[in-house]
């Protein structure tokens, strides 16, 4: 097997508070009615990766979400599914695993990612280059995230820190530069000694990170293993990897020497590197300069390759890792990105399953959803929203740029505007809800009105 | 002569004048440039004069700047301004009739003096081309002006578009092919606005505000570009100068100053010449070198000159290689010159041997002598029989000069060695420390091998001093810079105002105040008494050393500011570093404030702010109580 896939499925996301519960770690959160790993999931069988390993933090979550796959991918993929301890980070996640990662090299993906980006494609990025590690990213889409309906004064005073400030070379293959953890919200410092060896580079702050990497195993164990401080792939891992790309430290087991098989013959030959310096002309390849050895010397210093893959603009990739991103993907996997549903669009645009039911003069507008066995009463509108299974919604209620989950009842004469209600609500008449998220099974009580508000059940995680 | 193709420059010129601005263009050119890198040969002549493939350099620059289409041209004279006006008195430039060149003299001290003084005089009517005699160049200005003239239309802080050229620095020397320093620079690639300009070594990042990335997507910072130090101006960059007398440069720190300064507002693009172009400017040995071959291998075309001059002659069974030589010259028989630069009525003997070496008019070189590479003969030096004029050594019958002040008992001063024997006549000038760096001779592959095993050391020291990258660590790395420097300053009688330049640049390259330059000079000075002092006589030597450079330190001390910085780098010295200071504390704060460099309200104010500081803070407070009690009654008594 030539690439591991894990798949980083996180637990109780404390930053998607009110909508996980006991019962719905993050990796459960609907989109469109299905998991959100769902997509992962189906995204990898679609690539023909059979295998896989979700590592989910806390054991009870990872009860939940392995009973969710083994019901819902049995015969489809393999999947184990492996609890760690809550709070590890994603780079003590794969640290826990250390003994399960076999492959030459491994593809990690965050659980919340919806895409249709293959991962083949940053995988073959990673082998064309001999790559140690190999980031997907993509270009911010022009809607997106910033029509988020948030106010756009915030917004932009937030840009910056939202996005990603990463480095490229001119080529757009290598990544020379990614703001750590603590540096984000600094100046940006490009490192002289990459630049040198690189001529230019490109800053960019329109490419997010979408937090699918393919890393060289033997690499990403080292890291691990010698920077035992390191959380988080993306604040730490990758950050280190890239500012020492010049001059390695990783162990010289498997980063240089096995397997030149694939295009690379060898390290360059000094000589001629060294004639190419004096003739001050540019080398192929910026690694090698410093790679050099002198006079059939063993090499100046160590290099090693990181690598990007920049997605088509017109792919969808988006993460579902604020309250934010949930109802942004929840409105676009029901609008623009549609395909990615899996489900069939009707004339009007929406998906009412069949055993749904509607009062007279309710209406259910295009870019909508209306789960199974839910019921709606008369002179009703629903708007841009999805709504989950077996929901009781009375008549003279209105739903604008919402997700309503399963087993809500919503009241007669209610409103609710871009506000997210989990399973289990039960909203009284008359109440008046606009920008709120509603935890599982809370009592929204009869004409109560609430702007912006988490209303939930006093619930310790 | 530079023979010109007038055809093709005519054109230019028409379309740049129609096209454009009814004002016809108008550009300064800096006759001199204000830096010693080719003593000893400027002792005598003006570098602007100095023959480059047997043409002055001038020539190139007004030959250019002709068929560029400027109309009008300010010659700039300084070092050696007779010379300069006399050659070009001499010549047809003042009488072309759509070219109208004239001189301006002043013994100006700086390029930023220059351009203060030209902006009293009152004659730049508009947008004007700004250059220094040793630019050679056939780049059409059209689009560059066109490109400057349109931004400003929508921007009026447009000040100035900087014409760049890719060339990637040796990734081995970090030095560009003519010999100068590495540059960074931080382009907006979309519009061209230059975002950052640095040369500085001092941080191993390129440090940009993140709010630059705010409107903007994508910003490049890049190695592989070589300033052409072809600027086209707005009439504003002449009053920057003048407003701004610390503006010694054309570059640091004007343009780093602009680039900061969002309150003005002001903005620099760049123009990127178009890779059939050539422009380069001769600053050191490295780029004479480097230009004449270009100039030889016709990438200046139009501008081709002669290889060898009239009246020459050489000898049997000599060989000339890859050189070039002037009028009149006499070489005799089995000679050997290669890669070499001879001028103008230069007598070689029979039998001579010469690699990489300039040599310069009237110089007689007798029989058998060896220049090895990267000597510079400077005018009418006799190089005696036989002798061997080691590599890289400057010889001139004129000895070094030694700028006043500098002269320090303590400082070993290598001497000039006079050479004498078997005829000769002149002095070797002590080789300089970087001296490798822009000689005519290629750097050896031993020093590349060298340079290569420390830069690789130098890489892991900084890299891990940068994780935890604070600013701690900034000024720590500022201190010791300043430190070095003022080193170098007592030890290799570098003037004041380079001093100032330099720490300026490390100022500003460090992104620190200007009381962090007064604390870190201060340490500098008195770490450096105490080096030398042995313990002994501490108070004697720092009084020497406070003497010697009160003036450098005086230009720190802008305010009360500054001069508390200082006092409390004193306290914090005495109680860590250097421990020697404590008990002379008070003694030393007497002289400082006898001497004038602190004032009694900066002494003062620091006593009050130290009033509620605990008692282990107070201890230099009560060492010093004595004089302070004076201090105050004078300052009651006073009113």
């Amino acid at each position: 097997m030539d690439f591991q896939v894990v798949v980083l499925a996180g637990g109780f996301s404390k930053n998607l508070v009110p909508l996980v519960s006991k019962e719905v770690p993050k990796a459960l959160l609907p989109v469109a009615n299905q998991p959100v790993i769902l997509y992962v999931l189906e995204l990898l069988d679609q690539n023909d990766l059979k295998y896989a390993i979700v590592v989910v933090e806390g054991e009870s979550a990872a009860l939940l979400i392995s009973s969710w796959i083994s019901i819902n991918f049995v015969d489809r993929l393999h999947v184990e599914v492996i609890a760690v301890p809550e709070d590890v980070g994603t780079a003590g996640a794969l640290r826990a695993i250390d003994h399960r990662l076999t492959a030459k090299d491994i593809l990690v993906m965050s659980g919340d990612l919806v895409t249709e980006i293959p991962p083949g494609a940053v995988a073959a990025t990673h082998r064309r280059h001999d790559a140690v590690v190999t980031a997907m990213l993509c270009p911010v889409p022009v809607s997106g995230l910033s029509e988020s309906g948030s106010s756009s004064g915030k917004e932009k005073s937030k840009k910056t820190s939202r996005y990603n400030i990463v480095s490229l070379d001119p080529t757009k293959q290598f990544l020379l530069h990614i703001a750590a953890g603590a540096e984000v919200d600094k100046d940006v410092r490009a490192q002289k000694s990459i630049l040198r060896a690189v001529g230019m580079m490109e800053i960019r702050s329109d490419l997010i990170d979408t937090h699918m990497y393919a890393f060289k195993r033997s690499a990403l164990q080292d890291v691990l293993n010698q920077k035992e401080n390191f959380q988080s792939l993306r604040r730490d891992v990758l950050p280190y990897l890239v500012r020492s790309q010049l001059r390695s430290e990783l162990l010289s087991n498997g980063v240089q020497s096995d397997e030149n098989s694939n295009g690379q013959d060898g390290p360059p030959d000094s000589k001629i590197v060294l004639s190419q310096l004096l003739a001050n002309s540019s080398t192929p390849n910026f690694h090698d300069i410093y790679a050099l050895g002198l006079a059939g010397s063993a090499p100046m210093r160590k290099t090693h390759k990181c690598c990007v893959y920049v997605a088509n603009k017109s792919n969808y990739c988006s993460r579902m890792n604020t309250i934010q991103a949930f109802t942004d993907i929840n409105r676009d996997v029901v609008g623009e990105a549609s395909h990615l549903s899996g489900y069939t669009f009707s004339a009007q645009n929406n998906i009412i399953h069949p055993s749904a039911v509607l009062g007279s003069k309710t209406t259910v507008g295009p870019q909508c959803m209306l789960g199974e066995g839910s019921q709606m009463g008369d002179k009703s509108s629903v708007k841009k929203s999805v709504i989950g299974r077996h929901c009781r919604i009375g008549s003279n209620v209105k739903i604008v740029n919402s997700v309503v989950m399963n087993h809500v009842s919503i009241a007669d004469g209610c409103s609710i505007q871009g506000s997210i209600i989990c399973s289990n609500v039960q909203i009284q008449e008359r109440a008046v809800l606009k920008d709120c998220q509603v935890g599982a099974g809370f009592v929204v009580s009869a004409g109560g009105e609430y702007k912006g508000e988490a209303l939930a059940k006093k619930e310790k995680f | 002569m530079v023979a010109k193709k007038k055809s093709r420059g005519g054109t230019v010129g028409e379309d740049a004048g129609e096209g454009l601005s009814r004002a016809p263009l108008q550009a300064i050119l800096l006759a001199d440039s204000f830096s010693t890198l080719f003593r000893p040969i400027t002792l005598e002549r003006p570098k602007v004069l100095l023959p480059l493939v047997n043409a002055p350099m001038i020539e190139y620059t007004l030959a250019w700047l002709e068929s560029a289409g400027v109309k009008e041209v300010f010659v700039f004279c300084c070092a050696h301004s007779k010379q300069v006006i006399e050659y070009l008195e001499n010549s047809d430039w003042l009488n072309q009739p759509n070219f109208s060149v004239s001189t301006i003299k002043h013994a100006a001290t700086s390029a930023g003096h220059a351009l203060r003084l030209i902006y009293d005089k009152d004659v730049i009517r508009g947008d004007f081309v700004l250059v220094t005699g040793n630019t050679v160049s056939d780049m059409p200005l059209t689009e560059a002006l066109k490109e400057h003239k349109e931004r400003k239309k929508r921007d009026s802080n447009v000040v100035m578009t900087m014409v760049i050229k890719q060339s990637k620095p040796s990734p081995v020397t970090d030095q560009s092919r003519l010999g100068t320093e590495e540059l960074f620079m931080a382009i907006d690639p979309e519009t061209k606005e230059l975002l950052y300009y640095g040369t500085s070594k001092a941080d191993t990042t390129l440090a940009l505000d993140r709010t630059v990335l705010l409107d903007r997507s994508s910003i490049s910072p890049h190695n592989d570009m070589q300033d052409c130090y072809i600027d086209i101006c707005s009439p504003v960059v002449l009053s920057l100068f003048a407003d701004n007398f610390d503006y010694q440069h054309l570059r640091l720190p004007f343009v780093q100053d602009l680039l900061v300064d969002d309150l003005m507002g002001y903005k620099i693009f760049t123009h990127e010449m178009h890779h059939s172009s050539y422009a380069a400017r001769v600053d050191n040995y490295r780029s004479y070198d480097t230009i004449s071959k270009e100039i030889i291998q016709r990438w200046t075309y139009p501008l081709v000159p002669k290889l060898i001059g009239s009246g020459t002659t050489i000898g049997k069974h000599s060989q000339v290689s890859n050189s070039v030589i002037g009028e009149n010259c006499v070489i005799g028989s089995n000679v050997s010159v290669d890669g070499c630069y001879i001028w103008n009525n230069v007598n070689i003997e029979d039998g001579c041997r010469l690699k990489q070496a300039i040599v310069c008019d009237g110089v007689t070189i007798k029989s058998g002598a060896v220049l090895e590479a990267g000597a510079v003969i400077s005018f009418n030096v006799i190089i005696g029989q036989n002798f061997v004029v080691p590599a890289y050594s400057n010889v001139s019958l004129l000895q070094q000069p030694v700028s006043q002040g500098s002269y320090d008992e303590m400082e070993e001063l290598v001497s000039d060695l006079r050479i004498q024997e078997a005829g000769g006549a002149g002095y070797i000038w002590p080789v300089g420390e970087g001296e490798w760096r822009h000689s005519m001779a290629p750097i050896s592959s031993d020093r590349l091998v060298e340079i290569i095993k420390s830069a690789t050391d130098e890489l892991d020291i900084l890299d891990s001093g940068n994780e935890s990258d604070d600013g701690e660590d900034d000024y720590a790395y500022f201190e010791k810079e300043v430190e070095a420097t003022f080193l170098r300053a007592v030890h290799e009688n570098v003037e004041q105002d380079h001093i100032i330049v330099e720490v300026d640049s490390l100022r500003f390259a460090n992104n620190l105040a200007s009381t962090d330059c007064a604390g870190a000079l201060f340490y500098a000075m008195m770490k450096y008494a105490v080096d030398t002092s042995a313990g002994e006589a501490l108070f004697k030597i720092t009084h020497g050393v406070i003497e010697k450079w009160e003036k450098l330190f005086k230009w720190y001390l802008l305010s009360l500011d500054e001069e508390i910085e200082v006092i409390l780098k004193f306290e914090e010295m005495c109680l860590e570093s250097t421990k020697e200071y404590a008990s002379l504390f008070p003694k030393i704060l007497r002289l400082l404030y006898e001497k004038g460099i602190l004032q009694e309200d900066a002494i003062l104010r620091w006593e009050s702010e130290k009033e509620h500081a605990d008692e282990s803070d107070k201890v230099f407070v009560k060492k010093a109580e004595k004089f302070l009690q004076g201090l105050e009654k004078k300052k009651i008594g006073g009113r």
